[in-house]
């Protein structure tokens, strides 16, 4: 990987302003810190590896367009993932929720998670699908804060900060997502509710 | 002694790490003596193991992409593209949309002729209901202003009769008789008769019978007086003031005043 976060919000401004003097190469520097960390937002979202890439480069297009109305002093890291998150759920708002409805007729039966045959590998490949199809059930601030605990391993702070919410918050939706996923769950894992 | 943590948001903060080292001695402790919360642990941690597990799938997936490549394809698109808003100019055309798009020729058509018709209406101004421009008059009206006119001469006629008839019987005077000798009782006397006739078809209503009547009269006496002449004896004059005096005719004149005046203000 080559990603290297931004550290410390001198860099970051220097960094903004080199972007509005129309610098090329601070442009790129700012996408090769963050474009890795979107990508996962996305690919957690929505599972699909050409998804998430169009998120990226629409992300970095939009930071660019928007480009004047960084606040100097705020976290970019922060602000890169909150045009991020924005992108990801208007995306999935206008092309996954037809998708949603048809998989929601669709029974978790039929990744038949529980076949005796299947290897250990194999189970936990499909109860990875399982999780993925159970996190797209979710509402959209349960899943957003669920993928950046789990996939992007942000801490309960950095998502306080990137959804503009306070961190008891952050804790008592990412709780009510694992109740939500605990109970779609339990009857494929054998664990009672 | 903890109470169960099932359903506790703090097994979850456990799970992740995210409780203090005395908090989690004590989740320790509780999940020693609790197998319901025991078996609540291993559920999560399936869960979060998931979680974990397409995490590692997509650290697979994130190998594939070129990540060197990526920032270079996104810096293209802003800076080195073609500003697509700006209209081409299509070379020799004066509009080239006419050219190819029906709809906006209908809608400049629309535009053109729009402005035409406004320009004119507004030229010739905007023309709303117009106040009537000829006398108007309710035919009651009219026939009460004729009634009043009729009256209003009438009186006029007999005012001068009278005047003429009292200069003409009254003892002559040296003045009186001088008029009448150099013509100027004459010309008042075919004046009265002119005024008569122009009166007539006015005295012709019903309400004007009684005037009418006395007009007649005092149009005889008036026209005999044109007819005798400027050179009537004293003994002619007697003969036409005996006339006016047995025919009451002063007084009857008088009447007839009075009632119209009388009229005039009933009308008012």
């Amino acid at each position: 990987m080559t990603e290297t976060a931004l550290q410390g919000g001198q860099q970051a401004a220097g960094l903004i302003d080199r972007i509005r003097a129309g610098d090329r190469e601070a442009f790129k520097d700012l996408i090769r810190s963050y474009q890795q960390k979107v990508f996962q937002l996305a690919y957690a979202f929505f599972g699909n590896r050409e998804d998430a890439m169009d998120i990226v480069q629409e992300t970095f297009l939009r930071l660019h367009q928007k480009i004047d109305t960084f606040r100097s002093g705020y976290s970019l890291q922060s602000w890169v993932m909150q045009i991020a998150k924005n992108l990801c759920i208007d995306y999935f708002r206008k092309n996954y929720r037809r998708r949603k409805e048809l998989e929601s007729d669709r029974g978790l039966d039929e990744l038949n998670l529980a076949a005796p045959e299947n290897g250990a590998a194999s189970r936990a490949a499909e109860l990875k699908d399982i999780l993925a199809r159970c996190i797209h059930k979710l509402a959209d601030k349960q899943r957003m804060i669920f993928v950046m605990r789990h996939y992007n391993q942000f801490q309960v702070e950095e998502i306080a900060r990137i959804l503009n919410i306070a961190p008891g918050t952050v804790k008592s939706l990412h709780f009510k997502a694992v109740q939500n996923l605990k109970s779609q769950l339990s009857p494929y894992l054998g664990v009672s509710k | 002694m903890k109470t169960c943590l099932k359903d506790k948001q703090e097994l979850v903060a456990y799970l992740l790490g995210d409780l203090g080292k005395v908090e989690a001695e004590a989740v320790d402790r509780h999940l020693e003596e609790c197998a319901s919360c025991r078996r609540e642990k291993e559920f999560l941690k399936k869960i979060f193991n998931g979680a974990g597990a397409a995490h590692r799938h997509m650290e697979k997936v994130m190998a594939t992409v070129d990540w060197e490549a990526l920032p270079e394809r996104v810096a293209r698109k802003v800076f080195d593209r073609p500003d697509v808003r700006r209209p081409e100019k299509a070379e020799g055309r004066w509009f080239p949309a006419f050219s190819f798009r029906p709809a906006a020729v209908g809608l400049a058509a629309g535009l053109v002729f729009g402005a035409l018709a406004m320009f004119f209406v507004l030229r010739s101004g905007v023309r709303g209901p117009q106040p009537p421009t000829g006398f108007y008059a309710s035919p009651e009206f009219l026939d009460r202003a004729e009634l009043e006119l009729a009256r209003r001469e009438t009186l006029s006629y007999l005012d001068k009769s009278q005047a003429l008839l009292l200069d003409f019987v009254q003892p002559a005077s040296a003045d009186s008789t001088e008029l009448w000798r150099e013509g100027f009782g004459q010309q008042q006397a075919q004046a009265l008769l002119t005024k008569k006739k122009y009166i007539n078809s006015q005295l012709g209503r019903r309400q004007m019978a009684k005037a009418r009547a006395i007009c007649d009269q005092v149009e005889l006496l008036i026209l005999e007086l044109t007819q005798v002449g400027r050179d009537l004896t004293g003994q002619e004059r007697a003969e036409i003031r005996d006339r006016i005096e047995a025919g009451q005719l002063w007084l009857k004149i008088n009447l007839v005043k009075k009632e119209l005046e009388n009229s005039e203000r009933e009308s008012l």
